[in-house]
């Protein structure tokens, strides 16, 4: 259940993830340009930047100032000591910087010479306040050496910068008599990035995936669930058989499930989709197996698996018998019912209708019994791969092999598996019985022959694509 | 149970991915102003500059055309708007341009101020001129920072003189105050000291501190061919000039080696006289001629003249002498004394 939900959960937001990503790149995309506006708050009629403003979003920035109607305003660029040195001792209001993405922040300018004037000579700040008493007249920066560049007109005027290196600041001055502070609008290019289109499309298609993979896992371990009381039964029954069960135990689950069931038809269509499904999702039981009946067995297979890979790499090959012997125990875990049946439904399936995979599987179960040498090593570490090995042949575990099979001291290597395979095939011709023995060392041609068609033909096996060479094989 | 307890960490891991993403997305950091520090440069760009001297230009350019001396206060100041003033007056007296020095203001170089205060002043110097006299040294004063840039003074070089050398226009060269303790003598003293050189020649105590040049051969040489043509007559002739610094403040800039060039306005006056009883005397050159006007002729000619000088001011250490490197000598007004 908690799988299932997390399982939701995860699709949920791995789609939501998607839509964020796609989002942002679209309909929350950022607009391609910043606009702020200052609001000058004091009682003068200068308006200057800070430096470092004019670029602080881009380089470009188009300046715009509002002036009330039929006023005079004149724009000016200059380096700072020179538009604070045209200032001087007038009122002005300093821009800042941003304090939100539309608003420009506006303090009082504080004139560099204050508190000379202010203590040496009294009589200034008197004159001063006397200036600023009357309606203010705005004093026209325009047309001095001083400036970079400058605009002037009526009501409203716009200038275009491009950053330069310096402490380059704008002057604005509202002109003439009554005049006043001019609004200022500075308008930025944005480069409207969308840093979050492939994080989120990726980063929830990612989820999705891991969603979906759980949600299928949840739904084998609710089949296998059922199979598993039905299997019970006969787990009991059959639990002579258990010495011939081996690593690749799964067989007789898959035989048995598809005994079971005449219900599990879709079992057999299953093996083609398998290989598709699995690349995705690495870390999940090989979907070799039917699409339903299989992925149902793996999970609970790999849910036991701990329990049973304890016992096999430890002591699986010299005494088959009595390593079996745990085994039966697991009976009760769940996992295990289901192994000992195949046995007996064993030949029947086998000309029946069961997939070739599972077919080969059996045989091989069974030599595995014989000639448990190979066998064991390999599956144990992995997860579901035990009993995938035999269904799911050799290349699959292979590569989990090499990373899983590291612990168990004796890594099933790639050839190994190919060997085993080879001795299975074999003995599936059912030509010589007692092949296991020698398989795994006398049979170096497969190694020798690294041939694409070689290849080939373990790719297939890999993947269950049954190919002209298992058909030929059996 | 296994899987499930491999899956919950990826499905954190990736939950918690997406949910970074997604707040991460909603706050984007204002920026903040950054801004360059300050570096040591001219206050006046050379592109500036250029525009300035092209403003400055093309005043006197109109004005001289139009003979209309008020106009050049907008772009003319202090000593230079005299100068300039009294050559027009001059030029229209002799109905000719010759006593109008050619200040068309294509710069060999220019020397930018590098101070941030006001005033600003910058130097520039002329190409060799189209009548072949010697390049122009212009000076441009910003008196505040709400005035323009304008000429306040020039002087013409020395025929063969070596300029000193300067700070690259890019970095400014700093203004040298009139006081400056860091010279052989402060630009103001240097003034005076020079008027006085001027004035009495080898005879002063600051003699030692120039080195001759040619203005004062130039005095040497008309002084002796004034009085000369007097004695001719037996009219006991004599010459003396008189100079003395204005009110003008005194304008110096740091050279490369550590000294200065210092420019000042001066007046001078030269005196003719021929002691002989009876003996009359007129204006001896053309301009002054033209200035003469119908005053009556007596044993004396008074001529006032508005001069500039620029001298180099060696760094105190130095062993050298203070040269004059330029000078304007205009005159101005003549009279009979």
């Amino acid at each position: 259940m908690v799988q299932r939900f997390l399982a939701i959960l995860l699709i949920i937001a791995g789609l939501g993830g998607i839509g964020y990503g796609i989002a942002t790149a679209t309909v929350l995309r950022e607009s391609d340009t910043v606009v702020a506006t200052a609001t000058p708050s004091g009682d003068g009629t200068l308006v200057v930047t800070e430096p470092g403003v004019l670029g602080l979003v881009d380089d470009q920035v188009t300046v715009r100032a509002t002036v009330p109607e039929g006023q005079k305003v004149t724009l000016a660029l200059g380096s700072e000591v020179d538009v604070l040195g045209w200032v001087g001792d007038d009122p002005y209001d300093s821009v800042t910087g941003l304090s939100t993405w539309e608003t420009l922040s506006v303090a009082p300018g504080t004139p560099p010479e204050a508190e000379q004037t202010g203590e040496e000579s009294g009589e200034q700040p008197g004159e001063e306040s006397a200036d600023a008493g009357k309606p203010a007249k705005g004093p026209d920066p325009s047309g001095s050496d001083m400036w970079l560049s400058e605009v002037s007109g009526e009501t409203t005027v716009s200038m275009r910068w491009t950053e330069e290196p310096g402490r380059v600041v704008l002057l604005a001055a509202g002109v003439g008599d009554g005049a006043e502070a001019p609004t200022l609008e500075l308008t930025w290019p944005r480069p409207a990035s969308t840093p979050y289109l492939w994080p989120g499309v990726l980063g929830g298609g990612f989820a999705l995936i891991l969603g979906v993979f759980m949600a299928i896992g949840a739904r084998r371990g609710k089949k296998k669930a059922t199979t598993r009381t039905s299997s019970t039964v006969r787990t009991r029954r059959t639990e002579s058989e258990l010495p011939r069960r081996d690593v690749f135990g799964v067989d007789g689950d898959q035989t048995e499930a598809q005994a079971d069931g005449p219900g599990f038809p879709p079992a057999q269509p299953g093996p083609p989709a398998g290989p598709g499904s699995r690349p995705a999702g690495g870390a999940f039981p090989p979907a070799g197996e039917p699409a339903e009946s299989g992925t149902a067995v793996f999970l609970p297979a790999a849910r036991l698996r701990p329990g049973r890979g304890t016992p096999e790499p430890v002591a699986p090959e010299p005494e088959p018998a009595s390593a079996w012997g745990p085994p039966a125990p697991f009976g009760g875990a769940g996992g295990a019912a289901p192994i000992t049946p195949p046995p007996t439904p064993e030949p029947a399936p086998e000309p029946a209708a069961a997939p070739a995979a599972s077919v080969r599987g059996l045989r091989r179960s069974r030599r595995a019994q014989q000639g448990p040498v190979a066998a064991p090593a390999g599956p144990a570490p992995y997860g579901g791969a035990p009993e995938q090995a035999p269904a799911a042949p050799a290349a699959q575990p292979a590569p989990a092999a090499q990373a899983a099979a590291a612990p168990s001291g004796r890594p099933m290597t790639r050839r190994e598996m190919r060997l085993r395979e080879q001795a299975q095939r074999r003995a599936a011709t059912g030509a010589m019985p007692a092949v296991p023995a020698s398989a795994p060392e006398p049979e170096p041609e497969p190694e020798e022959q690294q041939t694409p068609s070689s290849r080939a033909a373990a790719w297939r096996q890999t993947w269950g694509v049954t190919g002209s060479d298992d058909g030929g094989n059996r | 149970m296994i899987r499930m307890r491999r899956t919950r960490p990826t499905a954190v891991v990736a939950t918690t991915l997406v949910t970074v993403g997604l707040l991460t997305g909603c706050a984007e950091e204002l920026p903040t102003p950054k801004a360059e520090a300050p570096v040591a440069e001219a206050v006046v760009t050379q592109a500036q500059e250029r525009e300035i001297l092209d403003k400055v230009a093309g005043v006197v350019e109109k004005v001289t055309k139009q003979s209309q001396a008020d106009d050049l206060a907008p772009r003319l100041a202090g000593p230079a708007l005299d100068i300039r003033t009294t050559q027009l007056k001059v030029a229209a007296a002799r109905k000719d341009s010759e006593p109008l020095t050619d200040l068309s203001m294509q710069m060999q170089q220019v020397i930018l101020p590098s101070d941030e205060t006001w005033p600003r002043s910058s130097y520039a110097i002329t190409v060799q001129p189209k009548d072949l006299t010697t390049p122009v040294l212009m000076a441009f004063d910003q008196a505040s920072a709400r005035d323009q840039y304008k000429l306040w003074g020039w002087v013409r070089l020395l025929p063969g003189v070596t300029m000193p050398q300067f700070a690259e226009a890019e970095l400014g060269s700093a203004a040298v105050p009139p006081d400056d303790a860091s010279l052989k003598t402060t630009p103001t003293d240097a003034i005076k000291q020079y008027a006085s050189v001027l004035t009495v020649d080898k005879d002063s105590k600051y003699a030692d501190n120039f080195a001759d040049d040619d203005l004062r051969q130039f005095f040497r040489d008309y002084g002796k061919l004034q009085v000369d043509a007097i004695n001719k007559e037996e009219c006991k002739g004599a010459f003396e000039v008189a100079y003395e610094p204005t009110k003008d403040p005194v304008k110096a800039v740091r050279t490369a080696d550590g000294g200065a060039l210092v420019m000042a306005a001066m007046i001078s006056k030269e005196t003719i006289t021929a002691k002989e009883e009876g003996c009359e005397i007129g204006p001896p050159t053309k301009t002054t001629q033209a200035l003469w006007g119908d005053a009556d002729v007596t044993n004396v000619v008074e001529v006032n003249y508005q001069d500039m000088v620029a001298m180099y001011v060696p760094p105190k250490e130095s062993e050298d002498q203070i040269s004059l490197v330029g000078y304007e000598h205009v005159p101005s007004s003549v009279s009979n004394g």
